[in-house]
């Protein structure tokens, strides 16, 4: 069996009486691209920061590729932190030279990246003019240059639109192809595309971790209902007595004890006007989401 | 699949770090009108609104005005130093304290040493400009200088470095411990403002110091002013120009003793930067 790439062993991390991360065990294997997934505040960020050293757990250990991530000092791993890699005051192209001149294994690579997310026209502006998504791209193609078999990205398509969004997963998917490993934390669903693994994190704590079919195989039948009051008179019959509202319909998870006949009879009663409908779907990395950081997996 | 090669533009070495921050700072305090304004722009104002209200220059013999004129600026130029090295140097740290940015340092691996040799740099580069601004704006006034010996130049030099840093050390010192950069700056300014006038214009005047004036060859504000006063100007009468006494500090001991506070702050920075800023020990 191979040396994971990275491996955190009952990692806990508090800020005076308050604990963010708590007890959190992960291995990623070389070459994986384990997502990290859950909503702003759970603590993602922070767990990302003890595994690329830059916090210092308050217990538990963290191993890059089995050495402690204090003897790799930062050699084998590049680590995006939303909004704090890039410097305001200087432009993209000065952020560049800057980061260039840090890390031994800083490559040329950049540029172009640049080009291929459509910054290279921006790079003389200062940062602190650029839009949030003009931020992320030069973050991300400037952790990607550095030549390391390892990279944590924080929020790698945060305000990035869904054109660019698929330029970011093709490069990340590419560098995976070159035998990359990635741990990536996103509250973005879309981002699930990209996992080999993902892990779901509520409250500080990870509590669900698969591949990402086995997790959609996991989730009870997804049922979608739509009309002025289906949402609100059916939701007994769902998991958590939970809908959650996507455009005209919501969709929910089935309660075990149910089907959808129950719901239909439900809504029968309380749609006189019979606009009600109620449908089966194929689950979402969306609905795997919901049913993960909001309903917390209740049913399993 | 085949995988491209790209080519690596730096080693990432120590000295590519260094230049690398003292780059950056200098970048980041150019850009700053706040900073600039603070920095050479509020002693500026400060030298001017003294000469015209307050500094009585009326008993200096003609002869003497201009070069008496001259200690005046350069102890305000000291001031000045001492301005800039703590509240440009907070202020910077503390908004890369406040952006998060040490918490992507941490993940790289820089030496502080190389950070901290960075702010140094480009601190006495902002902090020797300020000066020599503030020596240009003196001789529009009337101040005369001159070097006292061929030695004075890099003497001056390497006392006002030496200078410099137990000041930078404190702006350190605040960056890391405040949460503001709006209180780092109005605390420097208070403590150098206050500092100025409790040491008599940074041993310039004697005679306003309460303490015993021998101190004022020793403390880490006056020692320097005195010190360059003697090697930026041809002053020979030292009792006309009332900064004696104590006699002004000269010799070779005077010089021991600048360097001695340069390293020795600069050892306290180094492990301020290790500890409270890069969470390591403080010894490598």
């Amino acid at each position: 069996m191979s040396t994971p790439a990275l491996r955190a062993e009952g990692v806990r991390k508090s800020f005076g009486n308050d604990g963010v991360v708590d007890d959190v065990d992960l291995s990623v294997e070389p070459g994986e691209i384990l997502l990290l997934m859950g909503p702003n505040g759970v603590g993602k960020t922070v767990l990302l920061s003890c595994l690329a050293g830059s916090s210092r757990p308050s217990s538990g250990t963290v191993t890059v590729d089995g050495r402690t991530i204090g003897e790799d000092g930062g050699e084998t791993l590049s680590f995006m932190l939303q909004n704090a890699m890039s410097i305001g005051r200087l432009t993209g192209r000065e952020n560049a030279r800057f980061y260039s001149r840090l890390h031994p294994r800083f490559t040329d690579r950049w540029r172009e990246d640049v080009a291929a997310f459509e910054l290279d026209d921006d790079l003389d502006k200062l940062v602190e003019n650029y839009s949030e998504g003009m931020t992320r791209k030069l973050e991300l193609a400037l952790t990607l240059s550095v030549d390391v078999p390892l990279y944590l990205l924080d929020e790698p398509t945060a305000g990035i639109d869904l054109a660019m969004l698929q330029r970011f997963h093709d490069r990340i998917l590419d560098a995976n192809d070159e035998g990359k490993t990635f741990v990536i934390a996103s509250h973005r669903p879309q981002d699930a595309e990209l996992a080999d693994r993902i892990a779901f994190m509520v409250d500080g704590t990870v509590t669900a971790t698969g591949p990402p079919d086995e997790l959609l195989a996991s989730v009870p039948p997804v049922v979608r209902v739509a009309g002025p009051r289906a949402a609100t008179a059916a939701k007994d019959h769902f998991v958590g007595g939970e809908l959650f509202h996507a455009g005209s319909e919501a969709r929910g998870f089935l309660d075990p004890e149910s089907d959808v006949s129950d719901i239909k009879a439900v809504l029968a009663d309380a749609e006189s006007s019979g606009s009600a409908r109620v449908t089966t779907a194929d689950p979402t990395y969306t609905d795997l989401f919901n049913y993960h950081v909001h309903l917390d997996g209740e049913t399993n | 699949m085949a995988v491209e090669t790209y080519e690596t533009s730096h080693d990432g070495g120590w000295a590519s770090q260094v230049h690398a921050f003292t780059e950056r700072y200098l970048r980041e305090i150019a850009r700053s009108r706040v900073m600039l304004a603070w920095s050479v722009g509020f002693p500026a104002v400060f030298y001017l609104l003294n000469l015209a209200l307050f500094i009585d220059l009326s008993t200096v013999p003609d002869e003497l005005l201009g070069q008496v004129k001259g200690a005046v600026v350069i102890g305000f130029g000291t001031f000045t130093t001492i301005i800039v090295c703590i509240s440009v140097f907070a202020q910077l740290l503390v908004n890369d304290i406040e952006a998060g940015r040490y918490e992507q340092f941490r993940s790289l691996p820089i030496s502080p040493t190389a950070d901290l040799v960075g702010r140094i740099l480009a601190g006495v580069i902002v902090a020797l400009s300020a000066f020599l601004v503030m020596l240009g704006i003196g001789v529009l006034t009337g101040a005369e200088y001159g070097l006292r010996d061929p030695a004075s130049l890099p003497l001056a030099l390497g006392a006002f470095i030496a200078f410099a840093v137990p000041w930078l050390t404190l702006g350190l010192l605040l960056g890391a411990v405040l949460s503001d950069a709006r209180y780092a700056t109005v605390i420097s300014t208070v403590a150098a403002l206050v500092l100025y006038f409790v040491t008599g214009f940074n041993g310039a005047e004697p005679s306003m110091f309460a303490a015993d004036a021998t101190l004022l060859n020793y403390l880490p504000n006056t020692l320097p002013n005195r010190f360059l006063n003697y090697h930026l100007t041809t002053i020979s009468n030292w009792g006309a120009s009332g900064m004696t006494p104590p006699p002004v500090p000269t010799g070779p001991r005077w010089v021991g003793l600048l360097a001695a506070y340069g390293a020795g702050s600069f050892l306290l920075a180094l492990g301020i930067m290790r500890r409270l800023i890069y969470k390591r020990g403080v010894l490598p």
